[in-house]
């Protein structure tokens, strides 16, 4: 009996992969045509060119031969975008006359915080649609505060013991209450997965302060003053690096949608290829690179992200409509939260 | 009659069926799939534009999706619909068009350089001149707040500031609507700066560096140049206005670690090195007025420069440094004294 449903279930899972079809020279056209439009409108075009820029992003990206649609409307989210402008407005004029009134202005922003933070990935989920079903998010404010403050404090006042805990609840938070139409999403990684990354970070930089320490010890100090420092920004610049990879990694592997799982097998080498080669163009050309290095690095991403099928991708079905306004979107960008 | 090869989800389950959407003789469209026919008007029907080379999207109804890779077909039924999306379809054909692009290139490219070059310069000037003095005092840090970061009280004896508090006063009455107070801080290596309320600090170090008391006070010019021209105002505004102006161009925030945190840098050291300039200018009018030799001000320059190159590892680092500094080369600053001994 076992037997056969191992076997039954083995036969029946497939690997879809992600393809980003993508092309950078036409999405810098299209960017370019954006960024003009933009200025002479005053910034107005704004709204639509983000649109454009996210559908275009959405459009190409296909999962089992299928893409994704972007489905948000440009007057929606100017109206969050003046919104949050004048918000802003406010807190420089409030900034400039009175500390005290930043004080209150500081304080407001922090009750709103979770609540702006729900509402921009409710707005992010149900603008995003695979096979003609729109994705969604529901969180409660008090959930939100909780991955928001309380972890990352935790975590801190532990001297980082518990910040791979405040990493997975802020993800379980997110993927937990997120759904694809009526089906759930599920995170599934542990303290000890997020742990693990840690330790390791540690790990190397104890032995990198050991080989730093005997190093310092048999070469002259000129040279170590000229050299130390490169060294020491390359080391910096290679943790913050695997930390990236490793819990991308771990993110699409303990991610499960109903029966469905993932799986994303980034390298340090690949993504350091890709982030080099995009760096050196946007300095060379002073940004005009800018739109055809994320069309590289998406590609980079969904290349080496596949979902595991159990079954096929046929039996989901649509939620009940729901509007969500695109607020919370913009105030989380222009205040720099989400 | 038209007919357009797709597929189409119905927008309740993620069920995907090969479809063909038809039209009928002036009663509208109707979609064919292998199990039904639907029929469909017109003004339930609409149209995506154009993006790429990504699927044409058809919105059938409510919730209806028709998606083709037959481009041309699509075209033809938003003409016979009279739909495209307007104005994403005239945006999508100014992509397409090799000589549109580039010359939106060169305009952009004219803009950002026109914006950076001038118009934030000059805005953030005249804002700066219109500035209460009481909202100029909060911009930037204060010389209470430097005390407890930075700073250290003053090594000198204090015979020796009254000294040079004294040699000092003459030449600080001609500016006193700036409300200059000189103060002697250590902590810091021989440096002199100047706080937009009007303090001026000098370091023990470079106290000590100056052969004479008159290059100090060709110091304090430059430090006044810079109160009299609101360079710091100047510069906070000039910085938060590069901000901005990348935030709304782009609409884009995730890219503007990346896009921008190296050119604004950039941008924003040149701007610092202009400054610096425009008040070495300042202190040698004010040197020839006050009749102090102009070369006064080479004088130290060179002692401050020799005093910091000594410290440098090595000369090729240095050549790199020179573009990413917010002060210009000494050998510049030093050639602006000749120029203007030369045609004063």
């Amino acid at each position: 009996m076992t037997d056969m449903t191992n076997e039954s279930n083995s036969a029946s899972t497939s690997i879809a992969p992600f393809r980003f079809n993508g092309d950078g020279s036409e999405y810098f056209k299209i960017w370019i045509v954006n960024v003009l439009l933009t200025i002479a409108t005053l910034g107005i075009y704004s709204a639509w060119a983000t649109v454009r820029n996210n559908k275009y992003f959405h459009s190409n990206l296909y999962l089992d031969d299928n893409n994704f649609r972007y489905l948000a409307e440009p007057l929606a989210i100017l109206k969050g975008r003046i919104i949050a402008l004048i918000a802003l407005g406010l807190y420089f004029a409030a900034a400039t006359y009175s500390p005290d009134l930043v004080v209150v202005f500081v304080l407001a922003l922090f009750i709103l915080m979770p609540y702006f933070y729900n509402q921009s990935l409710a707005f992010k989920m149900r603008m995003s649609a695979y096979k003609n079903i729109q994705f969604r998010f529901k969180g409660s404010y008090g959930g939100a505060a909780m991955v928001l403050f309380v972890w990352p404090i935790l975590g801190m006042l532990t001297f980082g013991i518990l910040m791979p805990m405040a990493i997975l609840k802020m993800n379980q938070y997110v993927v937990n209450n997120s759904a694809y139409g009526t089906s759930p999403f599920k995170f599934n990684a542990t303290y000890k997965d997020y742990g693990m990354i840690f330790l390791m970070m540690l790990g190397f930089g104890v032995i990198a302060a050991i080989i730093g320490g005997i190093v310092s010890l048999i070469l002259p100090d000129a040279f170590l003053l000229a050299v130390g420092p490169l060294v020491a920004m390359i080391f910096y610049f290679a943790m913050i690096l695997f930390f990236l990879v490793s819990t991308t990694n771990l993110f699409y592997q303990k991610l499960a949608l109903v029966e469905h799982e993932f799986d994303c097998e980034l390298t340090i080498a690949g993504y350091f290829k890709v982030m080099l080669i995009n760096m050196l163009l946007i300095m060379l050309t002073v940004g005009l690179y800018a739109p055809a290095a994320k069309v590289r690095m998406t590609k980079y991403l969904s290349e080496n992200i596949v979902m595991k099928v159990n079954g096929n991708l046929d039996d989901f079905s649509a939620a009940e409509e729901e509007n969500v306004s695109a607020l919370g979107e913009e105030m989380g960008q222009v205040f720099d939260f989400a | 009659m038209l007919t357009i090869r797709g597929y189409y989800l119905d927008g309740q389950s993620a069920k995907r069926v090969d479809a063909t959407l038809q039209s009928q003789n002036s009663s509208g469209f109707s979609l064919l799939t292998e199990e039904q026919s639907i029929s469909i008007e017109c003004a339930d029907i609409n149209i995506e534009a154009a993006l790429g080379n990504t699927p044409r999207e058809v919105s059938l109804g409510k919730s209806g999706l028709f998606i083709s890779e037959e481009h041309e077909e699509i075209e033809q039924l938003s003409k016979l619909i009279k739909q495209g999306g307007f104005p994403f379809s005239l945006v999508h054909k100014l992509e397409h068009n090799l000589v549109s692009v580039i010359c939106f290139t060169l305009s952009v490219i004219v803009f950002i350089w026109a914006l950076a070059v001038h118009g934030i310069p000059h805005a953030a000037k005249t804002i700066a001149f219109e500035m209460p003095e009481y909202v100029e005092g909060h911009l930037s840090s204060s010389l209470e707040v430097l005390d407890a970061t930075i700073l250290e009280p003053s090594q000198l004896s204090t015979t020796r500031q009254q000294q040079l508090h004294l040699f000092f006063k003459p030449y600080l009455q001609d500016h006193e609507m700036l409300h200059p107070t000189v103060h002697f801080r250590s902590g810091m290596d021989a440096n002199a700066l100047a706080l937009p309320n009007g303090d001026i600090v000098f370091t023990d170090e470079l106290v000590k560096l100056a052969d004479n008391d008159q290059q100090l006070v060709a110091v304090l010019f430059h430090e006044l140049g810079h109160l009299k021209h609101k360079h710091i105002t100047r510069r906070i505004l000039q910085d938060s206005m590069i901000t901005l102006a990348v935030f709304l161009i782009t609409g884009d925030i995730d890219s503007v670690d990346m896009l921008t945190g190296i050119p604004t840098l950039v941008v924003d050291l040149a701007y610092s090195r202009e400054f610096e300039l425009e008040a070495d200018k300042y202190a040698l009018e004010m040197l020839k007025q006050s009749n102090i030799p102009v070369a006064t001000f080479a004088e130290i320059m060179l002692l401050l420069s020799n005093h910091y190159e000594s410290d440098e590892q090595g000369n090729q680092e240095r050549k790199i440094t020179d573009f990413l500094s917010t002060h210009p080369r000494t050998q510049d600053r030093i050639e602006q004294v000749n120029q203007y001994q030369q045609t004063h």
